[in-house]
């Protein structure tokens, strides 16, 4: 139940100290657009117009704060001003600018007819031609499947247009039909409301035909029953934890020759040549037949049935001599099981630069083999974060060399690796090359309808569209800047990435070091939540009723009212531990055990010891038919009954 | 002359005057007359009681969630104990505070002398669980070892830490509180009014004992008693016997605990009352002194 103790959970928009900036507003731009209000005041109209076209030539790149703390293209500002106009602004502006909207308009035709409706949309859309602009706009996006560009460009005419004679039961039926194949069901219920309210009884042309408004809304709205039925039946099954502490089959990382330290497998040196606690990251993946890690740049793969070592990509005393450099980054080691491949994150593990590049490297999941490499196809980029795949795409988070601030993201051909296009997202306020005692920061993404959404982990969160490389628009949050340099006897907790995932119709983030949980209406977009958590929780999932977050702690908030509902706290565990989250469970493996707790109330059910008690924690997996840990001692799997779970994606 | 003899006097009473003040020390102390010794009584006493303390804490930003944090540890705290079923196990909760808190990535850096970063300030709630095992006389000491350690499991299981918060541990550095230290795991003696009358006999005895010797070889005759002084006794002072872990400050007084006596080790634990006690000389009988 939860606490009806006195707290706060209000969205408050007090500008966030973020360590990430986007190209963001500048003091000039500022300037000319209280020139514009200024003009406005005094229906100098060609003089505001201008001031308009000035401040669009210049910042076509640059976001605004648009005053809720959402950052927004500049263009999209541009527009709305023109929207806001007065009736005698709107009367001007068509007089001075129809004719080259018009222009724009008849030959919008073929090759042109995207780019020319577009150019009208953005600059020109109060003009006499600017509602049927966006009215063929949103059809063209619509039958390309770009769903969020189709809603985006109809709904330009139901907030920017009040002068528009298309009908608004037209429009609105459009623009909930696009959310709806979206997948936007917070939005579509907006938009159904204000049907179901204001035009019930009108009728509507769709595709050649004549439906009734309300009867194309109840439609779409059984669709949404559906897809929620579906998405609540997708949650992955509990796991009945192994009976037997026996385990069908462990490795070790510990050498049986030149034992010297049973507990302390890798011999770690810090900057100060230090030995390093045995708690860094062991990156880790498996599919349904192997379970695959890679160590220091030196994949390997073990059959999940046997245990054998099916295949490695490095002789094994290259992990000795990545050991032995001094300011290694485990954390930006990282690999990935997907559809028969295993992509790698990693740095050759021959070199030993101190700042050597980080290379995407894609292996043959069955022999090892290497598919491709970044570090042939792109050599002058360092990879920062893990990548997404998603159909014959990757996106990954990327640094050119030798700039340790900048963030890119390289959309990638996932056959070959090929580089279909670069979109630059900003800059973190520290060098993540020259981030020693923290963990550094590193890009997640997530992929939701056609847009893809790209976690900073310090303090920006953004909504791309894959497709022209744009960013739509940006939220900062709190995330103070690691620390940079090196201090003897500092060891803050190491951080890790997750997220962002999407609760309720919201994305949610969590930066590695926010003392903020924040939940973004994408549709608009609109921040929801902006709510104190621990600086070290991260993001575990959500479900209908709350939001998950792990960390040194287990914590539930309800998404209806944003209170904490409940929160465990385990045995002490690695920083890198990452609990699993099923149906009606959390799993998390630490230092005395896999912990089996209740997600609807936070009570620890029971501890499954297993065999490897040495352990700190670290990654699970659970496959059909084995559950698998892997922690900085090794790696140990347990067989599961024969009504194993599916696969989690873990 | 006149001014020679004053001088001499001067001397006298300045000589003087030490060694009646020296005299006077003396038999406020009891040793100017008669005969004083020190009499102790000792009992060697099996632990009736185990006592644990377990540090509870809910740290957050917004004080709701401090509290929720604090209450669920506290509740799974002690539904793992009662899972237990130990009859003779009692719990008591001490020491209920909320206070300003810091992170433990702040603490280090206050600790480093390092920059402080601008972060939001924390709420922690936090008490001791103190888990008092009782009547453990006579139980062999692997039994008991062996429901110690089931209690210390529920704790680690249940996330919570033995001893202080790392929080108060920090606070207790910061503050220098090295000393007024507390085991968090103690062996106590806690039924002490019986075992220090007994102690009381002894030390008593003893003392008349040591008071006779010394009568005998001085060839004196030993009389009543003229006074007696509490030295020592079991339970009246702080009970710490050994040192705590470096900066460990005390946890929360015991509340209305009464006499007892504590040990960090499972052996016999010393209950001691020491008295300080004048015998008087009597006189010699005349006839004897003729002779």
């Amino acid at each position: 139940m939860a606490a009806d103790w006195a707290f706060t959970t209000s969205v408050s928009r007090e500008t966030p100290k973020a360590s990430f900036s986007l190209s963001s507003q500048t003091a000039e731009l500022r300037d000319s657009l209280d020139q514009f209000q200024r003009m406005v005041k005094h229906e100098q109209w060609e003089a505001a117009f201008d001031t308009l076209k000035e401040i669009s030539k210049k910042s076509t790149q640059r976001y605004i704060d648009r005053g809720d703390g959402v950052l927004i293209p500049t263009q999209d500002l541009v527009r709305s001003l023109h929207a806001d106009l007065p009736a005698e602004g709107r009367k001007a502006y068509r007089l001075f600018y129809d004719p080259q909207a018009t222009t724009l308009w008849e030959s919008a035709t073929g090759a042109k007819e995207l780019e020319n409706l577009s150019a009208i949309v953005s600059q020109h859309l109060i003009s006499s031609v600017g509602d049927a602009a966006a009215d063929r706009l949103g059809d063209l996006y619509f039958e390309r499947g770009e769903f969020e560009n189709a809603a985006a460009a109809w709904q330009a005419i139901a907030d920017d247009c009040p002068d528009s004679t298309i009908p608004k039961a037209q429009t609105l039926v459009k623009i909930a039909t696009a959310l709806a194949r979206a997948g936007h069901w917070n939005q579509f219920r907006q938009v159904e409301a204000r049907v179901d309210e204001e035009h019930r009884d009108e009728t509507v042309e769709i595709g050649g035909s004549t439906l009734a408004a309300a009867g194309q809304i109840d439609r779409l709205r059984e669709s949404a029953r559906e897809v929620e039925t579906a998405t609540s039946d997708a949650a992955v099954e509990d796991v009945a934890l192994p009976t037997d502490a026996e385990p069908s089959w462990r490795f070790s990382f510990q050498s049986t020759l030149g034992k010297r330290a049973a507990s302390n497998p890798f011999q770690l040196t810090d900057v100060y040549g230090r030995p390093r606690a045995n708690t860094f990251p062991i990156p880790a993946a498996a599919d349904d037949q192997r379970v695959y890690v890679c160590l220091f740049g030196v994949e390997m793969a073990f059959d999940l049935s046997t245990g054998k070592l099916a295949w490695r990509t490095g002789k094994l005393h290259l992990i000795n001599f990545q050991q032995a450099r001094q300011g290694i980054n485990p954390e930006r080691y990282a690999i990935a099981a997907h559809e028969g491949r295993v992509w790698v994150v990693g740095r050759d593990p021959d070199q030993a630069n101190q700042r050597g590049a980080f290379r995407l490297t894609v292996l043959d999941a069955a022999t090892g083999k290497e598919i491709f490499s970044s570090e042939r196809s792109l050599g002058s980029w360092s990879i920062l974060g893990a990548p997404l795949i998603r159909r014959d795409t990757a996106y990954v988070g990327a640094q050119r060399h030798g700039k340790g601030r900048e963030l890119s993201l390289l959309v990638l051909d996932a056959a070959d690796g090929k580089l279909k296009k670069t979109i630059d997202v900003g800059d973190y306020a520290v060098d993540q090359n020259q981030v020693y005692v923290d963990a550094c920061a590193q890009p997640t993404l997530a992929w939701r309808g056609d847009r893809l959404y790209l976690d900073t982990h310090a303090g920006a969160l953004a909504s791309i569209d894959p497709e022209n490389g744009d960013l739509d628009w940006a939220v900062l949050y709190e995330s103070p800047s690691p620390t940079a340099g090196h201090h003897y006897n500092y060891q803050p907790h190491q951080s890790t990435c997750t997220g962002p995932i999407f609760a309720d119709g919201l994305l949610m983030a969590k930066g590695m070091r926010s003392p903020r949980l924040v939940g973004i209406s994408v549709d608009g977009p609109q921040l929801v939540w902006n709510r104190p958590v621990a600086n070290s929780a991260v993001l575990l999932g959500a479900d209908d009723q709350c939001v998950y977050l792990g960390g040194e702690e287990l914590t539930a908030y309800d998404l209806e009212n944003k209170k904490l509902v409940w929160a465990t706290q385990l045995p002490r565990a690695a920083d890198w531990s990452r609990p699993l989250l099923t149906a009606n469970r959390i799993y998390q493996f630490t230092s005395r055990g896999i912990c089996e707790v209740d997600k609807k109330n936070g009570e620890l059910i029971q501890i499954f010891r297993g065999a490897d008690l040495d352990a700190l924690g670290g990654s699970m997996f659970v496959t059909p038919k084995s559950l698998v840990t892997v922690s900085n001692e090794g790696i140990v799997a347990y067989a599961l009954g024969d009504a194993g779970p599916p696969t989690p994606g873990n | 002359m006149k001014l020679s003899t004053t001088f001499v006097c001067l001397i006298l009473v300045l000589g003087v005057l030490p060694l009646r003040a020296a005299a006077q020390a003396a038999a406020g102390n009891g040793t100017s007359d008669g005969i004083s010794v020190y009499g102790l009584g000792e009992l060697g006493v099996e632990p009736n009681c185990v006592e644990i303390d377990l540090s509870i804490s809910g740290l957050a930003e917004l004080p709701g969630d401090a509290l929720v944090k604090y209450r669920d540890a506290k509740s799974q705290l002690l539904e793992s104990l009662d899972k237990l079923k130990l009859d003779k196990l009692e719990t008591e909760e001490v020491g209920l505070s909320i206070s300003a808190a810091t992170s433990p990535e702040e603490q280090q850096r206050i600790l480093q002398g390092m920059p402080q970063a601008q972060a939001k300030p924390q709420i922690e709630v936090s008490s001791v669980m103190r888990l008092k095992l009782n009547d453990i006389r006579g139980v062999r000491p692997e039994e008991l070892l062996q429901t110690i350690g089931r209690l210390l499991d529920v704790a680690q299981d249940a996330g919570v830490g033995v001893g202080l918060s790392p929080t108060e541990m920090v606070n207790a550095i910061r503050r220098g509180q090295y000393g007024n230290q507390q085991l968090p795991i103690r062996f106590v003696v806690a039924d002490l009014a019986q075992l220090r009358e007994k102690a009381y006999e002894k030390a008593v005895e003893d003392a008349r004992d040591r008071a006779a010797r010394l009568a005998r070889l001085n060839r004196v005759k030993l009389g009543a008693t003229l006074a007696v002084h509490e030295v020592l006794v079991a339970g009246d002072q702080p009970t710490v016997q050994h040192v705590t872990n470096f900066g460990q400050q005390a946890p929360p007084p015991h509340v209305a605990e009464g006499p007892r006596v504590v040990s960090s080790s499972l052996t016999d634990i010393p209950v001691q009352v020491k008295l300080l006690v004048r015998f008087a000389i009597e006189p010699l009988d005349p006839a004897t002194a003729r002779k």
